[in-house]
């Protein structure tokens, strides 16, 4: 029971836009599709509205081919939020939100009081009981926006599809749009679609995010899996650092100017190796930002499935890897410390120790010793990240006396590193 | 000095004049009040309205009219001359290709016509008979700007003793004067006071309906046709086409003339032309007001 | 609202029935519509002049009931045709109808004979639904009629069909000024007659198009938000133009090209009762009516015993009246 696509191929014309695209939003979800202008994300809303039938494959609503539905009873089940296109004469705002009750009314059959009630209620989950007689052309960006979505509502579907519902609105209306959104997904039980165009308010905001890609789905899962700065390079050629939202935790994604560094400063960022030792999420914002600066990188030892691990593969780089949940053994070990002695730096992230990772430290302490230049981020106290028992603590305070630079912060070991980068390696200061 | 340039420029005007045997420089006032000067008898002439043509015909002038109107349909030998357009737009084109020493155009000073021919360099006179009684100046004028004074003299007298023929048999006739709605067209569209039929039903002895119409020409109203029920009705057309539209009309059945069977059509040229067929124009239609006076 | 449109045109039908260029008095007009009602009109003493009962019931009410009825029309076919191209211009003419008309009516005169001349409105009915067919046959693309196309469709159509009716007046050396009076339309001369042949088709495509208010209403945010609505778009298309252009068919077929109604009426609605098709096409049938039966009163007795056409009075009464509207709404209209 959901809408999906299967094998769809749209075309305005001879001009195919979608490309053999599955896709599907289960009832409750709350999904997001990103993709640069002209990706085919308003078509595909086009498809699954039956606003386009599609060249090839089916639309499926709850079982049934969506062409075989009459544009009514799709109507009572799906609604959608368009672009908006001002009408052209004036028109009350209750007015136009009673048109959503069209596919509920009889020809015949004049507006009644449940249909009047449909209304009320969308008017209200909207908040735009207030504007009920004024002239929807008079509204402000936010407001029109929101009765839009009211209309919507009174069409009481289960799937909500809203195509750029925050382009040209304020910051505080895009927030006022999707805590609605939101609202209506969580309370109500709409399932919904929306595209958009912000890429930080889609990981904000869906449990799910597609990326579609000259008409094709590139990727699809949770924000993390998708907002990767290696997808964005394919489908937007864009450089991006990925970082976590500091109070969510969900991924966020920075620019990076366009502008190349200086060719002699970049070849000498480039001749600096940097080993990372982080886990548990701990080192995805510092690997993708070393990557953008352009370090050469490696990884260790990182749990598969870990998100660091997944941003590490993602950067292409080599990462000494463990199966999940388990201790690092051995092997893992010996490559690991074989990469620390191979890098001009040794990072050490902001993790929590425990059992299974405490041979990483053992491992830093041990390169250190050996003459490794180490940067160690110590953001939380280490007392408050040991699950060891004091273990941990102690070997932590050899590596703390060895290091070259405790940093406070991400920010601030990226910085440190830069700088120490543009001296080049022959003026290296240890 | 001055003698001999005098002299020198009337021995150019003579020569430019080709030996014509008229004295040069003859002055004429025109219908519209324009001074017109020609050097001789005019040779080809271009007509510029069918009443023109009729005249022009009847002064026996035919041979030198080169050019009239596509309108222009009488007498039927006028109809194998050159046509320069109708006499609303007409191909100057042609007319200045028929080289005419003379346009005679119907109308005002100020239409189009008189003042583009005036700017090309061709000499107009402008005929302007608004009613019955200045079709015969108008005669009298054509025939002295062509040198056909007396033929002129002849058909302007003729009509005025028809005229006056009629007018006497109407005026013995005395009584009530009967009633005549003038149909143009199933719009109900009439003439009223100022228009030349106005006048013409005048002096055939009919009193016109719609003498209380402000305008020469307009859109008669139906309810007052019906409450002023007019005795006879007339249509100006011979079109056989023309009728059964009318008697669509809601009422026109009912009304005193339909059932007494005096709904009549004349020739709307013999009736609308001030040329020299107006008087037989005025004895039809005072033949059909007055069939017992008239026969 | 609507209410007060219907006591307006009511009024304004007692008007017109009452005033013409013949004084009737008011006392016997009434008399004269209260004798055609069964029972009651048996009772009544007869003691008017019968001529004024003929100019009452043959001449005056037929006009009035048609000039209503090709009001009513107009005003709510214009509406719709604004409604569904999205376009402020358009009016009912908007695609071809009245050029359609004009070339049947024309062809019909030109024919001459007497037959012909009884033809004209069917040749001018059927002008304008042939000229309907072509420009919606002519603007399908791929299964669909895309708005823009219809409207340029329109436009080509009508300005070919203008042509020929020109091209005609030209080169049948007929009288032009039947065909030229048609043309400006109006109610001089219209019977019973007239009312019963359009009134079918004026009633039938009215009440289709007042049927479909909701989708007009939907079709106002754009054609795909009307389908995300459950809105069959092409058929409401089809449906909307083919009921909208029946009945100005009919209408101007009886009445000539009557201009300005179409057009301006919807707006002065508008004004007055919004952009909701479920008030605003009743509401510009009735405003429509009222003033198309009121211009064409002051037409008939403006200048008595002469008529003017009712075109000119629409536009001289409508525009200024108009302009009012609009200064006074200080909408965000244009």
């Amino acid at each position: 029971m959901a809408l999906s696509l299967e094998g769809i191929t749209a075309a305005y014309g001879r001009r195919e836009v979608l490309r053999d695209l599955d896709f599907e939003l289960a009832p409750g979800a709350f999904a997001g599709l990103i993709g640069p202008n002209a990706a085919g994300k308003s078509t595909l809303l086009k498809v699954m509205t039956r606003v386009l039938p599609p060249a090839r494959g089916r639309v499926i609503l709850e079982g049934r081919d969506l062409g075989e539905l009459s544009p009514l009873a799709v109507a009572r089940r799906v609604a959608a939020v368009g672009q908006e296109t001002p009408p052209l004469f004036p028109l009350a705002v209750q007015d136009l939100v009673l048109m959503g009750r069209f596919p509920h009314l009889g020809r015949f059959r004049s507006e009644g009081p449940r249909d009047l009630a449909a209304v009320r209620r969308a008017l209200a989950l909207t908040g735009t009981l207030p504007l009920a007689g004024r002239n929807f052309a008079d509204l402000s960006a936010g407001e029109r926006q929101r009765v839009l979505i009211a209309r919507a509502l009174a069409q009481q579907p289960a799937y909500l599809l809203l195509d750029e519902p925050t382009a040209h609105l304020d910051i505080n209306f895009q927030v006022e749009i999707m805590d609605l959104l939101r609202r209506l997904n969580r309370r109500e039980g709409l399932a919904v679609l929306v595209v958009l165009h912000d890429l930080n308010l889609a990981a904000l905001y869906c449990d799910e995010l597609a990326l579609i890609h000259r008409g094709r789905l590139h990727s699809r899962g949770t924000p993390e899996q998708v907002l990767l700065s290696s997808h964005l390079e394919e489908v937007y050629g864009s450089r991006t650092v990925i970082s976590r939202h500091p109070l969510q935790g969900v991924p966020q994604v920075t620019l990076v100017s366009g502008r190349e560094a200086p060719p002699e400063e970049r070849a000498d960022r480039l001749s600096h190796l940097v080993h990372v030792v982080g886990g548990g999420g701990s080192a995805t914002w510092l690997l993708e930002a070393l990557a953008a600066a352009g370090f050469r990188l490696t990884a260790g030892v990182l749990n598969r499935g870990d998100s660091d691990w997944v941003v590490a593969r993602s950067l292409g780089i080599e990462v000494v890897e463990a199966p999940p949940f388990s201790a690092v053994d051995a092997a893992a070990r010996r490559r690991n410390a074989h990469l620390m002695r191979e890098a001009d730096w040794i990072v050490l992230a902001d993790i929590p120790f425990g059992r299974g990772n405490l041979a990483n430290l053992e491992d830093v302490r041990d390169a250190l010793v050996a003459g490794g230049r180490g940067v160690v981020i110590e953001a939380t106290p280490p007392a408050e990240r040991d699950f060891t028992g004091g273990a941990a603590t102690a070997v932590y305070a050899e590596v703390i006396n060895r290091a070259a630079e405790v940093a406070q912060s991400d920010l601030d070991a990226l910085r440190w590193l830069v700088e120490r980068g543009a001296l080049g390696p022959g003026r290296m200061v240890p | 000095m001055r003698k001999l340039v005098t002299f020198l420029v009337a021995l150019l005007m003579v020569a430019g004049c080709r030996g014509g045997a008229a004295p040069a420089g003859r002055s004429f006032t025109d219908g519209a009040g324009r001074q017109l000067i020609l050097g001789e008898i005019p040779r080809r002439i271009v007509s510029m309205a069918p009443a023109n043509t009729e005249i022009l015909f009847a002064l026996g002038l035919g041979s030198r009219v080169v050019g009239v109107t596509t309108w222009c349909n009488y007498p039927p030998e006028a109809a194998g001359t050159e046509k320069v357009g109708d006499a609303w737009a007409p191909n100057y084109e042609l007319i200045v290709g028929l080289e005419p020493d003379l346009v005679l155009a119907a109308g005002t000073a100020e239409s189009e016509i008189v003042t583009r021919l005036e700017a090309l360099g061709i000499p107009v006179f402008v005929v302007d008979a608004p009613t019955i009684e200045a079709v015969g100046q108008q005669i009298l004028l054509i025939g002295e700007v062509t040198g056909a004074s007396i033929e002129a003299g002849d058909i302007a007298a003729g009509i005025g003793r028809r005229l006056d023929d009629v007018r006497g048999r109407v005026m013995a006739a005395g009584g009530e004067r009967p009633s005549v709605f003038w149909v143009l067209d199933e719009f109900l569209w009439t003439v009223g006071p100022g228009s030349f039929v106005h006048d013409l039903i005048t002096l055939a002895g009919g009193r016109n309906l719609a003498e209380g119409l402000g305008l020469p020409y307009a859109q008669y109203s139906l309810e007052v046709l019906i409450e002023q029920d007019p005795d006879v009705i007339i249509a100006a057309t011979l079109d056989p086409s023309f009728g059964p539209g009318l008697a669509d009309l809601p009422g026109w059945n009912s009304l005193k003339a339909v059932r007494e069977g005096r709904v009549y059509r004349v020739d709307g040229d013999l009736v609308s032309r001030p040329g020299p067929r107006v008087a037989e124009g005025v004895e039809t239609v005072a033949r059909l007001l007055y069939p017992e006076i008239f026969r | 609202m609507l209410l007060a449109l219907a006591t307006l045109l009511a009024a304004f039908c007692l008007v017109a029935l009452g005033r013409g260029a013949v004084a009737v008095p008011v006392g016997d007009v009434a008399r004269i519509l209260v004798a055609r009602l069964p029972l009651v009109g048996d009772r009544l003493l007869t003691a008017w002049a019968a001529g004024h009962e003929q100019i009452v019931l043959v001449v005056r009410a037929p006009r009035v009931v048609l000039a209503a009825g090709v009001g009513a029309t107009l005003g709510l076919s214009g509406a719709a045709f604004q409604g569904l191209l999205r376009n402020p211009m358009a009016d009912p003419y908007v695609i071809g109808v009245s050029s359609g008309a004009a070339l049947g009516a024309t062809v019909a005169m030109s024919l001459g004979g007497g037959l012909a001349r009884g033809l004209v409105p069917v040749a001018a009915f059927g002008g304008a639904l042939a000229s309907i067919a072509a420009v919606y046959s002519l603007a399908r693309s791929g299964g669909r009629v895309p708005l823009l196309n219809l409207l340029l469709a329109g436009i080509a159509v009508s300005s070919f069909l203008s042509a020929l009716v020109s091209a005609l007046m030209v080169f049948t050396h007929r009288d032009v000024r039947p065909v030229l009076f048609w043309l400006m339309g109006g109610f001089g001369g219209r019977g019973w007659f007239h009312v019963l042949a359009a009134y079918p088709y004026m009633l039938a495509g009215g009440l289709v198009v007042l049927a479909s208010a909701r989708e007009l209403n939907a079709l106002l945010l754009g054609e795909d938000s009307a389908r995300q609505l459950g809105v069959d778009v092409e058929r409401a298309k089809l449906v909307l133009v083919g009921a909208a252009s029946l009945a100005t068919a009919a209408a101007v077929s009886v009445s000539g090209i009557i201009g300005f109604v179409g057009l301006v009426v919807p707006h002065i609605t508008r004004l007055v009762v919004g952009a909701d098709h479920r008030i605003l096409l009743p509401g510009s049938a009735l405003a429509g009516a009222a003033l198309l039966v009121m211009a064409d009163t002051v037409a008939r007795i403006a200048l008595p015993p002469a008529e003017i056409p009712v075109g000119i009075v629409t536009a001289l009464v409508g525009g200024p009246f108009f302009l009012y509207l609009l200064r006074r709404a200080h909408s965000r209209f244009w």
